[in-house]
């Protein structure tokens, strides 16, 4: 399969990267650098079919006070977790369009689903995750039909080597738009 | 008596909520971007005050404004829809940074900088509008991008904040007015007076266990 990964600056697209290199997939890795922006790495990915686009990410904010979170960090926070991989997914819509039973995959946290209840001082991340839920699944009504899968895999520790070595297999059998890192069906 | 104060009130659903809680003898504290916005609600028998929620040291004055004040309840109503005609592909970076700016970063630093006022007061109930379009359950449809994010967002962070507010007895519950006659609607839905009535009620009924939840003008909880 030819597979996009972006975001291999973290450990988790790295060793999510070697697993599909491993396994003897085409893949092409994207470190994500504060300089970048979606168009220039679209432009830089290329019109090339995409089977597999998998964003992953190692944001790991501090925790502030809701007194303490400022407009700027929370700016900054949206930028990464949320425009940033809806704004580059839009873009590439070509590319997965003309892949192999495409699927757009976006690694996420299971601390950012509602039904979480101790979320206290996660301002900088949890909200930004829900929000990049709440637009994959937009993707998903948009895309689905025309044969694009958009799903997100909740991880509970994006730090767990096990998870991550099953993350393709849970990638390939994911049926519905949200499950966790064993593949079961997640709530929002 | 009871005191709130009501943010993004000088049109629509804020309007309204003022119109009510003055007629049911609540001190009622609200604000409005301009001058004229104050005035209608000095009008409508309001203490007016001038606020821009996009701009912290607006906030900032109106703290201070505020200080020493308890307030019963904060209502954070301000909220844009951005540009709802947007095709998913023109939804840039900026366009979610501006809605965003006004209806999670301002609502939750507005909510923030009265925490003073609210631990003072005897209901203690940080209040703001959440939607429909928050639930990602019930998105079938999509558009609407960045409101549906923003929501989205708004009811996150309100999950944390009902977490961390809950040991100082601030229950933190976001309110779905339904889709009412405003200028956001196009003046399409449900008549303005039915929605605010409705979440008048639930307000009226709000304890800390409701803290974290989103509960519609129907008093019916709105799925995640």
């Amino acid at each position: 399969m030819r597979v996009t990964i972006i975001g291999t600056e973290s450990a988790l697209g790295a060793a999510l990267a070697a697993e599909y290199a491993a396994a003897g997939h085409d893949v092409r890795s994207v470190a994500w650098s504060d300089d970048a922006t979606p168009e220039a790495v679209a432009a830089a990915l290329g019109n090339v079919p995409i089977d597999r686009l998998v964003f992953c990410d190692a944001i790991d904010p501090p925790d502030r006070t809701a007194e303490a979170v400022g407009r700027a960090e929370l700016g900054a926070a949206l930028a990464r977790l949320t425009a940033l991989p809806f704004r580059l997914a839009a873009l590439l819509r070509g590319q997965l369009a003309a892949g192999t039973e495409p699927r757009l995959v976006l690694v996420s946290r299971r601390s950012a689903t509602m039904e979480t209840e101790d979320g206290s001082g996660r301002y900088l991340e949890r909200p930004f995750r829900a929000a990049a839920h709440a637009l994959w699944r937009c993707l998903s009504v948009e895309w689905g039909p025309a044969g694009i899968a958009c799903r997100i895999v909740a991880l509970d520790d994006p730090d767990d080597r096990a998870a991550v070595a099953a993350l393709p297999t849970v990638i390939e059998a994911a049926s519905v738009d949200l499950v966790d890192g064993t593949g079961a069906p997640l709530g929002w | 008596m009871s005191t709130i104060l009501i943010a993004g009130a000088s049109r629509g659903i804020g309007r309204e909520f003022v119109r009510q809680f003055v007629a049911a003898g609540w001190t009622v504290h609200a604000t409005a971007r301009d001058g004229t916005g104050a005035a209608v609600l000095a009008a409508e028998g309001a203490l007016p005050h001038r606020l821009d929620i996009t701009d912290d040291a607006s906030i900032a004055a109106l703290a201070q404004e505020l200080a020493g004040r308890p307030l019963d309840a904060v209502i954070a109503n301000a909220g844009i829809s951005g540009d709802l005609s947007l095709p998913l592909g023109a939804v840039s970076g900026a366009e979610l940074a501006r809605v965003f700016d006004t209806n999670l970063f301002g609502v939750l630093r507005l909510v923030a900088a009265l925490k003073p006022n609210l631990r003072a007061g005897e209901r203690k109930l940080a209040l703001a509008m959440s939607s429909l379009m928050s639930s990602i359950s019930s998105n079938d449809w999509s558009t609407q991008y960045a409101y549906r994010a923003s929501k989205t967002a708004l009811n996150a962070a309100w999950r944390s904040l009902a977490t961390e507010w809950r040991p100082e007895g601030i229950a933190c519950v976001l309110l779905r007015p339904g889709f009412v006659k405003t200028d956001m609607t196009g003046h399409q839905g449900m008549e303005v007076a039915d929605s605010v009535a409705g979440m008048r009620a639930v307000v009226e009924g709000l304890d800390l266990s409701d803290s974290g939840r989103v509960i519609g003008y129907d008093g019916l909880d709105v799925p995640w």
